[in-house]
């Protein structure tokens, strides 16, 4: 995923299909937070990713969280 | 129905997968390899060579009657030169038209010179790249591999096809990527493969497999001649049928059994330091020459040539443990055969198998039945030696 | 919210193959490089832990016998501690089903699509998840029902014609260091089993449920069967070698070769690789979808559901460059902890509370807890 206005044009596309779609769904203001509180995070995300693909990540967290308990275990 | 306008735009959007993704290849727009060729070149760079199949155009079926058409040439080789096997295969297919495709190939020849050097990097290429399939076979060549893809083959396809089919029949080994990548996985880290030897005769060039070459360390190390790699296969129970020819009795004309079943374990014990190895071997066979004048009919005689047979087998095998043991490379499998049945003591003494192993005293145990004696019993027309 | 009815049989059935999808392909490798050839006893070794895992989801199950994971745990830790705990369960589910996705995107295009952008690979699985999910539990469940004798052919069509090439003698010495290194591997095994635990989402809409913990027992046990004949087969062919492959069951199906008519045999393998990982990620996504809404008391889970698979699709890149880690120790923690941990937790809040609710029972135990 490197930079590129096909990449970007292409998730926007798809996001707002996604949106097309869900629409219809969306009938009150409780259900329209949470799903705007899930697809606006994810959005920016995805273009985030694109421009800078080296985010760093959940993965970066855990690691360090659990390698105590993980070097207690796991002797090999 | 409801939401149509959904639909359709669902529909719409799956269509644009279907334009043909990404990744769609013609088959006309593939080199399709069928044999590869690897040597050594002066300067110590991998020249891969690849045999490419040709697909005959259908307007030359009506001139090809015999074999008399000498461009009936089904295969192209094409070579390139590269640091290793991968850079060599991206310059290769800067010289084709097509795009290189390893999915068919399946004989892959080192040349000895790179066998000697070591065959590590084009090993990992092979198992590491997703292309190449696991049960293509492997030989060495004696000499420039590139040699061994130019012959045109007159009875198969091309000269990978012959290849595997002799490699098939068994009488040498028949090794594929993924049982040299076992053997050397196991205990003892060496492999055995084939060697091709091209024999010229009047002009032509015919590919046969003659002999095998050991490897230690990934490189060459030995090579055995045809009864020593028989004697090989007889140790790896890889033996599907064999002939054996001895004099019947001491002095006598040769007699031949075809041995149609054969098999052959082989099983370590460890005494007070003393670490033994019997090889057992079990063969039926029929009676396929008996040129002496023994008369076959009688069973005292049918016991002599079996004991004649089993110890000429011996002999062919033994021949084959000693030159082992004395080059202290074991490719005879016994430094498995000990890890699977002493792990214990094998850990302890691993490391210096390369002493124990000449001193391992090998015992055979061959137990040969002559089933059947053939067409005829007591041939008495054909003993001209005067009596009736 | 979600009015479906499914049977014990087909929760069965979908944990089962949810749970083996990923472990057939590469778990050959990751047990041998640590056992070797006593690799057939680690399936063996895990089968108490999955029994385990099972029965305290079904026995959760029995005391609240509607509720899923998220909507009890709301009960017995309060609600804000409960919305926290749920919340970072989801993401556990959420961030767990995008590794298996990145599994399938990186085999695919490592193997059958080179050049075919992996967003594209991701999104099309993810799209037909999606719609899986959106349908209801009911499709759910029905889904790897119907499929399920296409998969067991195609997985048997791998190993019949493999069976001439078996070598038995790979797996000597049987137990040559003991029992240490088969429970290592048993623990390697805990990267896949401990997804048993989102049978829990599915469990409140089973219609009868007399029979769910024996369901339970016999999908375990049936992943076990096919976990172990699965090593058995690799580990019998390929001997040795194996953890030298990172995909063994692929190296298995492309070495058949039966009287040289059946061979390049890969696509066999790609084509039950796609059913059972539609059938992994629709497992996780729903059971993210539900308990997200349910967390939140949304009306219904159906909405959410595309925005969640988007998650899931970058989740599934954001930061993993290599999916190794997915194999790591620490993973394998992150696992435990939610499909262990959390349950038994749970399981141990939800005794407490009966126990200290139901004071005539004449169990003076009170002075132990401290409540």
């Amino acid at each position: 995923m490197n930079l590129s206005k096909t990449h970007i044009a292409v998730v926007t596309l798809v996001a707002i299909g996604m949106l097309l779609f869900d629409w219809r769904g969306l009938t009150d203001i409780r259900t329209k937070i949470a799903y705007f509180s899930l697809y606006i995070p994810g959005f920016t995300l995805a273009i985030l990713l694109i421009i800078y693909p080296n985010l760093p990540g959940p993965v970066q967290w855990m690691r360090p969280l659990f390698a105590p308990l993980a070097k207690l275990l796991f002797k090999s | 129905m409801r939401h149509p306008y959904r639909k359709l735009s669902i529909l719409l959007c799956s269509m644009v997968l279907l334009t043909g993704c990404w990744d769609r290849m013609e088959i006309n727009d593939l080199a399709i390899i069928t044999a590869a060729g690897i040597d050594l070149t002066d300067n110590d760079r991998i020249k891969l060579s690849v045999q490419l199949f040709v697909p005959s155009p259908p307007n030359s079926e009506q001139s090809s009657s015999g074999p008399s058409s000498g461009s009936n040439n089904k295969t192209v080789v094409r070579d390139a030169i590269g640091i290793d096997m991968a850079d060599a295969t991206a310059r290769l297919q800067e010289r084709l038209s097509r795009k290189v495709f390893w999915g068919q190939a399946d004989v892959f020849v080192f040349g000895e010179k790179l066998a000697r050097k070591g065959i590590k990097e084009p090993l990992d290429f092979l198992t590491r790249h997703p292309h190449p399939r696991e049960r293509a076979n492997l030989f060495v060549s004696e000499g420039e591999a590139e040699n061994v893809l130019k012959w045109n083959t007159p009875i198969e396809r091309n000269s990978a096809e012959s290849l595997r089919e002799m490699a098939v029949l068994r009488t040498g080994l028949n090794i594929s990527i993924l049982q040299a990548i076992e053997e050397l996985s196991e205990e003892a880290h060496t492999a055995v493969l084939p060697i091709v030897r091209i024999l010229h005769k009047e002009g032509e060039a015919s590919p046969f497999i003659s002999g095998s070459a050991t490897f230690r360390d990934l490189r060459m190390a030995d090579k055995l001649n045809t009864t020593e790699t028989r004697g090989l296969l007889w140790l790896r129970n890889e033996i599907k049928s064999a002939t054996i020819t001895s004099p019947a009795y001491p002095g006598a004309e040769p007699a031949s059994v075809y041995l149609f079943h054969a098999s052959s374990k082989l099983v370590p014990s460890i005494h007070n330091d003393e670490w033994r190895i019997r090889v057992i071997i079990d063969a039926t066979g029929n009676l396929n020459e008996n040129a002496s004048d023994l008369d076959t009919t009688k069973e005292a005689n049918v016991l002599k040539l079996q004991q004649a047979f089993k110890q000429t087998l011996q002999k062919r095998i033994e021949e084959t443990v000693k030159k082992a043991q004395q080059s202290g490379v074991d490719y005879l499998g016994f430094a498995e055969q000990f890890y699977r049945h002493y792990p214990k003591q094998w850990r302890k003494d691993k490391s210096n198998w390369d002493v124990l192993f000449p001193k391992v005293v090998v015992n055979y145990d061959i137990r040969l039945v002559i089933a059947r004696n053939g067409l005829t019993g007591n041939n008495k027309t054909l003993q001209q030696d005067g009596t009736p | 919210m979600e009015r479906g009815q499914v049977s014990a049989a087909q929760v069965a059935v979908l944990s089962f193959t949810a749970v083996t999808a990923t472990s057939l392909l590469t778990a050959p490798t990751v047990v041998s490089s640590v056992v070797k050839q006593d690799v057939w006893l680690s399936p063996l070794l895990a089968l108490p832990i999955g029994f385990l895992i099972v029965w305290l989801i079904v026995k959760l199950n029995q005391i609240y016998p509607d509720q899923t994971l998220v909507q009890y745990s709301m009960k017995l830790l309060g609600r804000p501690l409960g919305i926290a705990v749920n919340l970072i369960y989801l993401f556990f589910i959420i961030h767990t089903t995008a590794y298996v996705l990145r599994q399938f995107t990186d085999f695919m295009k490592l193997t059958f699509l080179f050049t075919t952008p992996a967003f594209v690979v991701a999104s099309s699985m993810i799209l037909v998840c999606a719609l899986i999910v959106r349908s209801g539990v009911e499709i759910v469940v029905r889904f790897p029902m119907l499929l399920l004798p296409v998969v067991l052919s195609l997985i048997l069509m791998v190993y019949m014609p493999s069976i001439k090439d078996i070598n038995l003698h790979n797996f000597e010495p049987v137990l040559s260091e003991g029992l240490v290194a088969p429970l290592k591997g048993a623990f390697r095994l805990m990267s896949w089993v401990p997804v048993f635990t989102f049978m829990n989402f599915y469990l409140p809409f089973v219609s009868n449920k007399r029979h769910v913990l024996w369901w339970a027992f016999g999908s375990v046990t049936i992943f076990t069967a096919i976990v172990f004949t699965t090593f058995v087969m690799v580990y019998a062919i390929i001997g040795a070698a194996t953890p030298i492959y990172v995909y063994p069951f692929m190296v298995l199906a492309r070495f058949i070769s039966l009287t040289e008519f059946f061979e390049h045999l890969e696509s066999l393998v790609m084509m039950v690789w796609v059913i059972v990982i539609i059938v992994r990620i629709s497992f996780g996504l729903y059971s993210a979808s539900l308990g997200l809404a349910q967390c939140l008391g949304f009306p219904s889970y159906r909405p959410l559901v595309l925005p969640i698979s988007m998650i899931m699709v970058l989740l599934s890149y954001w930061s993993v460059s290599n999916v190794e880690f997915v194999f790591s120790p620490e993973f394998i923690i992150y696992y435990l902890i939610f499909g262990i941990g959390l349950p038994a937790l749970l399981l141990t809040l939800s005794t407490i509370r009966q126990r200290f609710s139901k004071p005539h029972n004449g169990q003076d135990e009170q002075g132990e807890y401290n409540v």
